[in-house]
């Protein structure tokens, strides 16, 4: 039998390939910051990064099976890395590739993208409860770029196609293979955060990328839960990628257009909220942090149209305009939903 | 009953009409063969794969703006079924494979589909 595709985006010998690669940077995620920093910085480690890419395309289009392809792109990586380890080397470089070697046998997982994915989908259903959509994972690939303009270090871009099932809901991975690096797979773990907290039981119609509710506040939230979550995905592949959910967040929100705008705009909205749940509810930074994300996470459930959500998110600012701030206080005494806390202070009518 | 044509529109992606035109018409010779995968995606369908067989596909770019990346790309279709079967077509078996094939940002947003023919 043919080896075949665990998802309809990616022809088997493309899938193969992203797994191999996938593999490596699993099995090595202790050292893929330091990985990232000599990718950029030594020419030696650059040979070894193209080495193995140009290794796994060839084993990927062997058309083996996924176990058999990994096990030649690891002995020919490896073979590859003693080569240049017979080399006169810097020692931090020659003991780095060293380690490189040691690990990358180890913790072998048969899909190192469904890892990932259900680790963020457990922790992000615990935080929705009953309005949790059951997600399933795709992993597409791109033909170029998702920023092509910028050419940055993260070429991996997520979606939650729409419309989602009312019970369920789909969440794409989509990596431009040619770019697919140590930096890029230290993203993933935020970005599917990204569309778990954000996309994957929001109760809105279609989020739109110029959305500072979608891609703005609740972006911000995402944030804050993956701050807490990312030891407890994975505590050896947490250093990077909490590092590259930095690097990647400051990418994104620079960015020109639409989106960019929105993540800016979203992010300083929920910077005036904690800033208001400190000064008026006398909490401390930590705890107004987490106010803010619950009340994102409440008001991605209520059953509204998404421009109420950005009208909302567009009267947030400082001062507190005073209808806003009296129905922010009563929710945060529990004195009123957040599906009231939205109405009364947009005053917009219910559809 | 002359063969109808039904076009879309989009916008472009990373691919060049030439490469997706190339990639659908591979697609459009596998349906000669009925155990293909072409042929199960069509019967998955609900469509009638002898009635496309003789389907042809052809994939242009609309007028060159100022941007390269603002020009259209429009995907015609001449099949001797109906504009429901046309639009099922591309939509369940040529742009699933097309898709996979040359990536998901391949083409970019469909614009408001035109028919005619």
């Amino acid at each position: 039998m043919r080896p075949m595709s665990p998802y309809v985006g990616l022809e088997p010998a493309m899938w193969r390939n992203l797994l191999a690669l996938a593999t490596i940077f699993h099995a090595t995620r202790t050292k893929l910051c330091e990985f990232c920093i000599h990718i950029d910085e030594n020419r030696v480690v650059q040979k070894v990064m193209l080495d193995l890419e140009l290794h796994a395309q060839v084993c990927a289009a062997q058309n083996l099976d996924d176990d058999e392809t990994v096990n030649r792109v690891i002995s020919g990586w490896k073979g590859q890395l003693d080569n240049v380890l017979g080399l006169q080397l810097e020692t931090d470089i020659a003991d780095f590739l060293t380690e490189l070697r040691t690990l990358m046998c180890r913790d072998r997982v048969s899909d190192p993208f469904r890892k990932i994915f259900d680790g963020v989908a457990k922790l992000a259903s615990a935080v929705y409860g009953e309005n949790w959509r059951l997600p399933t994972l795709e992993v597409a690939h791109l033909g170029r770029h998702p920023r092509e303009s910028s050419n940055d270090a993260y070429a991996v871009t997520a979606a939650t196609p729409w419309p989602p099932d009312e019970a369920s809901a789909e969440v794409e991975l989509r990596i431009y293979c040619d770019r697919f690096r140590p930096a890029a797979f230290a993203a993933v773990p935020m970005l599917l955060t990204h569309e778990c907290v954000c996309h994957v039981p929001a109760r809105q119609d279609r989020a739109a990328n110029d959305s500072a509710f979608a891609e703005g506040l609740l972006d911000w939230t995402a944030y804050v839960y993956y701050e807490n979550w990312v030891v407890k995905l994975d505590r050896e592949l947490a250093p990077a990628a909490r590092q590259h959910a930095d690097l990647l967040r400051r990418v994104l929100t620079q960015a020109d257009g639409p989106e960019g705008r929105a993540r800016r705009l979203g992010h300083l909205a929920a910077e005036y909220l904690q800033a208001w749940f400190e000064d008026s509810c006398e909490q401390p930074p930590a705890e107004a942090k987490k106010t803010v994300a619950r009340l994102a996470v409440q008001l991605n459930i209520v059953d509204r149209p998404l421009s109420h959500k950005d009208h909302f998110v567009s009267l947030v600012s400082w001062p507190m305009r005073p209808v806003v701030a009296n129905a922010l206080s009563k929710w945060e005494y529990d004195e009123v939903s957040a599906e009231v806390l939205l109405d009364t202070a947009t005053g917009l009518p219910l559809p | 009953m002359p063969p109808l044509s039904v076009t879309f529109e989009f916008t472009r992606g990373s691919a060049p009409a030439s490469r997706i035109e190339e990639v659908a018409r591979e697609i459009l010779d596998e349906l000669n063969d009925p155990d293909s995968e072409a042929s199960g995606m069509a019967q998955r369908a609900g469509l009638n794969r002898t009635e496309l067989l003789d389907a042809q596909t052809a994939v242009t770019e609309g007028e060159h703006g100022a941007d390269p990346f603002l020009t259209p790309i429009i995907v015609g279709i001449i099949a001797n079924v109906g504009s429901t079967a046309a639009e099922a077509l591309w939509e369940k078996v040529l742009w699933p494979r097309i898709r996979r094939r040359l990536g998901a940002d391949a083409i970019g947003e469909q614009k408001v589909p035109a028919k005619d023919g």
